[in-house]
């Protein structure tokens, strides 16, 4: 696209002063005549002059734009979440440049290769490598090398890396709905997903258990199923824990909202009501949570408030600024019609 | 962030070369010794030295970013388009800038402008002011602004705009909806959802009446239901709105996107009325959501994969195509379209590298892309809908 543009070289050679002036004029610099300043802010008008952002930020080192890495932007809890970002970030004036590493780590690592040729300003990565219990070395290694000069914010952990980690506290997530569900009387509570060794999935499990064991009830194995995936698996799963004769639960926990719609769909093809029989809830709180019928009980995280925690923190380390290297944020429980109180008795399955 | 960074300067002190020697070596000049090549990419390595692409592309005038404007990712079927394009992208050596106008068009051009202060190599559209019925003068010279400096992509129609276009026909997607209800012998069709003032709305509606019309089948206008909004609140709002009125029940409902069918399916549902028993529901878009739904929905389709690469392909072939100039305003009478076929475009990734080579070559030809081309749609029967068995 050869096309003629104009520069402040033109503007200066019509407005009769030197591209300096411009500059000048531009910046907001005080140290010009009015009389030059009026000349060249009408020609700046009549050409409808935009500076050039790259060519400003090459002499101020800022470019205004923030790399945000995340795993699947299809996945609504990562929607929720840039957007917060998007919007917290042209508050500030900032403009993101969003990759999908689909948890690949060679394509994450691929794109913060690419951030760093773009000279973003700051980081921020959601997913992904940053979710594992266990860093990866050589991963951690390539980290450090672009926070040597642009700030890295994580959403997980990455030990050894010199980063800023904004958390969620994921074990408090499960304390909070396992205390609704004990409070309204129940006793057998399926698990379901959560498998892996992400970090995530650790500390629910262990919270779970831990719950359980506060208030005297037995952890019975055949009640976890360690999963992963989307509506597909959450069917399945549920299908496998009614044909393996237990009792049936007085309610199910699903690590994220698509499971728990597979989980429903089973329930209602077995004839199984919802929430009079047994009860759902599910982690996440994304808009699938109120797609549902009944709509779904969900532990979920204002996203608009987390948005502009990373972001604010991510401006805030661009301009200097001394900043605690953790910070974790708190999950809410939405109840909605999926849950209620346990079946007196519980209903016997499998009769 | 006061840190110190590698800087070609430091690199030819080092090596004990000229600047300009490491820079002809990183850009690739052969007019450099085999001996100072290999001094100064050693310490390339050692530093793991990268230029700065801003700097080089203040020269080349090459950033490798695509500006993509989009309504709404939270919307399913704005993030499956995003992702896609982005792929689409990535395969290409491009990241994409992603900003949301959040349904309010009136942040566009704003929009619009940071894209353009950001020297972006191209701007893409989805969703927004670019599907107004009649589209806003003011936004048209945006744009034609903007499309003189670079290239500018739309799914819309946007006429008077000098952009290219990848859109998806509306109009033969309402086709596929209402031969599909017809041969399953509906004759009281609910169309519940949308804006008069949006194009692919109005399409929709024409071919609604145009197809009772073909089957004899009189126009209600009480069948035809104003949306406020893509939700599911707002689904549920206008069939609650018309269950209340006691008219005549509908066989089938047809809504505007996946959002709306699933706010439709609940009231149905809260009000004892099976679905597909009593009333099919059928909608547009076939995203995921047609899948958390009980039942699963009917809906129409596209294929997002095709469509993310015919946007970043035309994308990227106009970045390197020859410069048009003047408003090449774009006619529809003028330019018939290009019907894309989805089904050369498997999900198995073989028809991916054939996109990708097309384009590279096209490139390489520096071939100015089509204005207009189309992706066509295809009805996707799941458990929400099934024969008339009401009448």
């Amino acid at each position: 696209m050869e096309k003629e543009r104009i520069s402040i070289y033109t503007i200066a050679e019509e407005a009769g002063v030197s591209p300096a002036t411009v500059s000048r004029v531009l910046t907001g610099s005080a140290r010009v005549s009015e009389e030059k300043r009026r000349r060249v802010q009408a020609l700046i008008e009549k050409y409808d002059f935009r500076p050039n952002a790259t060519a400003q930020s090459l002499s101020r080192v800022e470019t205004r734009v923030i790399g945000l890495l995340v795993s699947d932007i299809r996945d609504p809890f990562y929607a929720g979440i840039a957007v917060a970002c998007e919007k917290a970030a042209a508050e500030r004036g900032y403009m993101l440049i969003l990759c999908n590493s689909f948890g690949k780590q060679e394509m994450e690592l691929d794109f913060l290769e690419k951030y760093y040729c773009q000279r973003v300003d700051a980081v921020i990565q959601m997913g992904g490598a940053v979710e594992g219990l266990v860093s990866d070395a050589e991963y951690v290694d390539n980290v450090n090398q672009i926070a040597n000069t642009t700030p890295v914010l994580i959403t997980g952990r990455l030990d050894g890396a010199d980063c800023w980690q904004i958390c969620f506290d994921y074990g408090q997530s499960m304390e909070v709905l396992m205390q609704y569900l004990l409070d309204n009387g129940h006793s057998r509570i399926a698990l379901i997903g959560g498998g892996g060794d992400r970090k995530s999935a650790l500390d629910r499990r262990l919270k779970y258990r831990q719950m359980l064991r506060k208030y005297g009830i037995e952890v019975r194995e055949e009640y976890i199923r360690e999963i992963e995936g989307g509506v597909e698996d959450g069917a399945e799963a549920m299908e496998q824990l009614l044909k393996a004769k237990l009792p049936l639960p007085t309610a199910v926990i699903a690590v994220n909202d698509f499971l728990a719609v597979g989980i429903m769909r089973t329930l209602q093809m077995h004839g199984i009501r919802i929430p009079e029989d047994i009860s759902v809830a599910s982690f996440g709180n994304t808009y699938i949570a109120q797609t549902c019928m009944p709509r779904l009980t969900s532990v979920g995280y204002d996203y608009a408030d987390f948005g502009r925690l990373l972001i604010d923190t991510a401006v805030r380390v661009i301009h200097g600024e001394e900043l605690p290297r953790l910070q974790i944020r708190k999950a809410d429980l939405i109840v909605r019609g999926s849950c209620g109180k346990a079946p007196s008795g519980g209903r016997a399955h499998g009769v | 962030m006061e840190k110190e960074s590698v800087s070609i300067y430091r690199i030819a002190k080092e090596a004990g070369v000229s600047p300009a020697t490491v820079s002809r070596i990183l850009t690739g000049s052969a007019r450099v010794s085999q001996e100072k090549r290999e001094r100064v990419m050693r310490l390339i390595r050692k530093y793991h030295f990268r230029p700065n692409a801003l700097a080089r592309s203040l020269r080349s005038a090459e950033k490798n970013l695509i500006g993509l404007l989009v309504s709404d990712i939270r919307n399913p079927f704005y993030s499956i388009l995003t992702v896609e394009c982005e792929e689409a992208a990535y395969r290409r050596g491009y990241l994409l800038m992603v900003c949301n106008s959040l349904g309010d068009n009136s942040v566009e051009p704003d929009y619009l402008n940071k894209f353009y202060s950001q020297r972006v190599d191209a701007v893409i559209q989805i969703g927004g002011k670019v599907d107004e019925l009649i589209p806003d003068p003011e936004y048209v010279e945006t744009v034609n602004r903007m499309a003189e400096r670079m290239p500018f992509l739309t799914t819309g129609r946007l006429e008077g705009a000098d952009c290219y276009r990848v859109g998806i026909d509306e109009e033969k997607s309402m086709e596929l909806v209402m031969e599909y209800l017809h041969e399953n012998g509906h004759k009281r069709i609910l169309f519940a959802g949308g804006y008069r003032a949006v194009r692919s709305t109005a399409d929709k509606r024409r071919i609604y009446r145009e197809k009772l019309k073909e089957y004899g089948i009189p126009v209600r206008e009480e069948y035809i239901l104003e949306g406020s909004a893509y939700d599911v609140e707002d689904g549920e709002r206008m069939m609650a709105d018309f269950l209340d009125k006691g008219l005549q029940l509908p066989t089938a409902v047809i809504a505007i996107n996946d959002f709306t069918a699933v706010g439709v399916t609940h009231v149905l549902r809260e009000r004892g009325i099976r679905i597909p028993e009593d009333i099919s529901v059928v909608s547009f878009d076939n995203t995921f959501i047609t899948e958390t739904c009980v039942p699963r929905l009917t809906s129409v389709g596209y294929d997002y994969h095709a469509m993310g690469e015919l946007l970043i392909g035309t994308a990227v072939q106009a970045i390197h195509g020859p410069a048009i100039h003047g408003p090449a305003i774009q006619d529809p009478a003028i330019h018939a379209p290009v019907i894309h076929s989805p089904e050369g475009a498997a999900p198995d990734g073989n028809s991916l590298t054939d996109a990708a080579d097309v384009s590279g070559n096209a490139a390489v030809r520096k071939e100015i892309p089509p204005r207009v081309q189309m992706i066509r749609p295809e009805l996707v029967v799941r458990n929400s809908s099934g024969k008339n068995r009401s009448d």
